[in-house]
């Protein structure tokens, strides 16, 4: 008989480890990745792939200098890639990219110590580097036109006609795409813009701002409409996030909360000259960043708290900084803020969330 | 699957080790030489201590050596060597039957504690001490675990729906022992026909059988009255702090036997399980049996890369299949796949553990405070509530050995207190 080992029990263990988690999460994140492609075009898919790449090799380059076995393989550093790509705008340069997605694993994980040690989401932290260092890349006042519906030629040269037809029918089928498109803001600073322009005592609705705007709720559930790379499908985000909870890999708290309360505040909440109880929950939800930040970012394990009322308190308080921010602060955006503020608060919540001990009766 | 296999009878050895540690609390002492003859039923070892128990020969024959001999808790305990003279000879007594029912409770207690008897779940506490709580405290109910501590385990169920007699009348003596006339035997809802057979057999005599919804640990003893009464034992406490006591239903029916029939605890029923074996099985096996012959028995492969004493969450691996049988032993597994060496990664605060821990801890903290040795916030983070069921390992994506590291935090936490 070969020879036994010998070791403390459990002598079983779940099958589910970091690389199942990690590259689960990546997977639920491709489609709205893809459907970003077809909006923004095949640079998009370039700057997801470059971003990848920089994460992996920045993350292996740390491993080999701290001289610890290599961790690209738990898809964490592909996740971080991903993440950051997604949430900067789809005209972004290579080098800006690729200086955004080091500082999502320098900065962001490798300089705390890798996984499991940062305090900071590090794709948050990527896109926060970025915003400072390159302030026109990020809050862009006129965003590059969706480039879907035109016959695509010179400006796309790498990009082969059959592709373009796919992209052309693709996009025909998911939605009333405006085939004369243009370069426009993106519709949460296109609403918040009106909304400042108004009469002081104007008794007009965020819903009519949206409508007069021409935006269209289905535009934004597709992600046919201007902003990062794969934040626009809110659809597929929450699609994606939804499987994530159902296969009880992240918890239904974070997200539920988190948009819960911007829902709720997004309506009560004053914008530029509308007033009390005037806003648009749905509008708000489904546009800008709130489905990625709420289904994938604030969910992060590394960065969000561990009890059940923690996890509670930290959604409530993303929610109503996102709401601070779009309606009264100089940003149209402000999921990445508010998640990074939050972050930042997880050690105090975790030290007064405390789970219940069993035999202590509440009194 | 186990679950579907009769309790086979396993051949009588031809020589017995009788470990002396068999059960928690101080060893049993030996009372027999070498070269006694003893015979079937035979005490071999008095109680050491009140909280202790007695050893009984299960065949009759020769004392062979006395001599530090390896056991299941630990590399090498004392034990007692019979060979078996094949003539299975009852002790002068044994195999008598008796009416339990003109006994008195202390004559009963009294009875329970020479015959052995321990917690046959797989705590082996001494039964009788469980069943002495102090007068102060109040006993209003008693509970009778009928759910498998662990998966993969099946000895209790066979037992229940094979020998239920057995297992109600000694839940009755239990019973009456504690004096009081309400009883509950928890079962998990994947067992309906030990269900039924205990809501059937039970009725007449006050004990209700309560379907018990299947997670691991239901069947640990904080879990399961918290389960059936509603009740949560406050922490640091034991069971008699919220009016019950729970025993095992192994350890009815070996109560059973004692009271009624005046037969020690000469064997017990355990389960062989597990991708190692081309068989499972569940058998009654003498205490003291070498458990190579039963394992071959079950078809052992070649290739297998652990032996676990016990149920895969709390079972200990041993290094050799040359063990005796011991009294808290009711399984045995032999696995090949899935043991390999796991390399613990960083916490990634995922809160698995935390959603899952049965005492409500927080085991991911108390794992990176042993990370750091800091044993003094460790029981400040409650780490001496911990049951030791080893959910959080199990579910870890990290692979953090979160209950071995409070069980090691816990010892130091003892041994600091001691001082």
């Amino acid at each position: 008989m070969a020879s036994l080992l010998v070791s403390n029990s459990p002598h079983i263990r779940s099958e589910e480890d970091i690389k199942a988690i990690m590259w689960t999460v990546v997977m639920m994140l491709v489609p709205a990745g893809l459907m970003g492609t077809v909006v923004f075009g095949w640079y998009a898919a370039l700057l997801i792939l470059v971003s990848i790449f920089t994460a992996v090799a920045c993350e292996h380059l740390v491993n080999k200098i701290r001289k610890l076995p290599t961790t690209i393989g738990d898809g964490s550093a592909v996740l971080a890639g991903m993440l950051f790509a997604y949430v900067i705008p789809p005209n972004t340069s290579i080098f800006v990219t690729v200086l955004g997605s080091a500082a999502t694993i320098l900065l962001g994980k490798q300089l705390f110590g890798g996984l499991g040690c940062n305090i900071w989401n590090p794709a948050l932290v990527g896109r926060a580097f970025v915003s400072a260092a390159y302030a026109s890349v990020i809050f862009l006042s006129t965003w590059p036109r969706i480039r879907i519906d035109k016959t695509l030629g010179g400006d796309s040269g790498w990009l082969s006609e059959r592709f373009a037809a796919l992209q052309n029918s693709l996009a025909q089928i998911m939605g009333n795409i405006n085939v004369d498109a243009v370069s426009q803001a993106s519709p949460l600073s296109i609403v918040k813009g009106a909304a400042k322009a108004l009469d002081a005592n104007a008794t007009t609705t965020v819903s009519e701002l949206v409508k007069n705007n021409d935006i269209s709720y289905m535009n934004l559930l597709t992600g046919h409409h201007v902003g990062c790379i794969g934040e626009t499908s809110a659809g597929l985000l929450i699609l994606g996030g939804l499987i994530l909870i159902a296969m009880k890999i992240v918890d239904w708290r974070i997200p539920f909360f988190y948009i819960g309360t911007v829902a709720l505040l997004s309506w009560i909440m004053p914008i530029g000259n509308v007033g009390w109880f005037h806003g648009d929950a749905l509008f708000s939800v489904i546009s800008g960043g709130l489905m990625i930040g709420a289904f994938f970012m604030a969910t992060d394990f590394v960065t969000s708290p561990m009890t059940p009322l923690g996890k509670g308190i930290f959604a409530v308080g993303c929610g109503l900084l996102t709401v601070l921010i779009r309606n009264f602060g100089g940003f149209p955006e402000g999921v990445c803020y508010s998640i990074l503020l939050m972050n930042t608060c997880v050690p105090l919540i975790d030290r007064f969330c405390t789970p219940r001990l069993f035999g202590v009766v509440k009194k | 699957m186990s679950k579907d296999q009769p309790i086979k009878q396993a051949p009588t050895p031809d020589i017995v080790y009788l470990s002396l540690r068999q059960h928690l609390g101080a060893p049993s002492k030996a009372v027999v030489k070498v070269g006694d003859l003893v015979k079937k039923g035979q005490i071999v070892a008095e109680p050491g201590g009140f909280v202790s128990s007695a050893v009984h020969s299960p065949v009759s024959g020769k004392v062979k050596e006395i001599k530090p001999h390896p056991h299941m808790m630990g590399p090498l305990a004392d034990a007692v060597v019979v060979e078996n003279d094949g003539k299975d000879e009852w002790f002068e007594g044994c195999n008598v039957a008796t009416n339990w029912e003109s006994m008195t409770p202390e004559q009963l207690k009294e009875k329970i504690r020479m015959s052995g008897i321990v917690g046959l779940g797989g705590a082996t506490f001494p039964t009788h001490v469980k069943l002495s709580p102090p007068p102060e405290k109040k006993i209003d109910s008693a509970i009778l675990n009928g759910v498998e501590c662990e998966p993969y385990l099946t000895a209790d169920y066979r037992l229940m729906i094979e020998q239920p007699d057995r297992v109600v009348e000694g839940f009755r003596i239990i019973m009456k022992v504690l004096g009081v006339s309400k009883g509950y035997i928890g079962v998990e809802a994947n067992k309906p026909d030990a269900y039924i057979i205990m809501k059937e057999k039970g009725a007449k005599y006050g004990i209700e059988a309560v379907m018990l919804k299947v997670k691991y640990p239901q069947g640990a003893e904080k879990q399961l009255i918290s389960a059936i009464l509603g009740r949560e034992v406050p922490s640091g406490g034991l069971p008699m702090d919220v009016g019950c006591v729970v025993q095992n239903v192994g350890t009815a029916a070996a109560i059973y036997d004692a009271c009624a029939k005046n037969i020690p605890l000469l064997t017990r029923i355990m389960t062989v399980s597990g991708d190692g074996v081309s068989h499972t099985a569940n058998y009654n096996i003498v205490l003291g049996q070498m458990l190579g012959p039963i394992l071959k028995e079950c078809g052992l492969k070649d290739g297998i890369r652990k032996l676990v004493f016990g149920g895969p969450m709390m079972g200990l691996a041993e290094p050799s299949e040359n063990i005796p049988l011991a009294k808290g032993n009711s399984g045995v597994l032999a696995l090949i796949a899935g043991v390999e060496k796991y390399e613990p990664r960083m916490c990634i605060r995922c809160s698995r553990c935390i959603d899952h821990c049965p005492m409500g801890l927080n085991p991911s903290v108390l794992s990176l405070l042993s990370d750091i040795s800091d044993f003094t916030s460790m029981e400040k983070h409650h780490a001496m509530d911990c049951i030791e069921c080893g959910v959080c390992t199990y579910m870890c994506p990290s692979r953090r050995m979160i209950v071995q590291q409070i069980k090691l935090g816990k010892q130091r936490i003892l041994a600091s207190r001691k001082k």
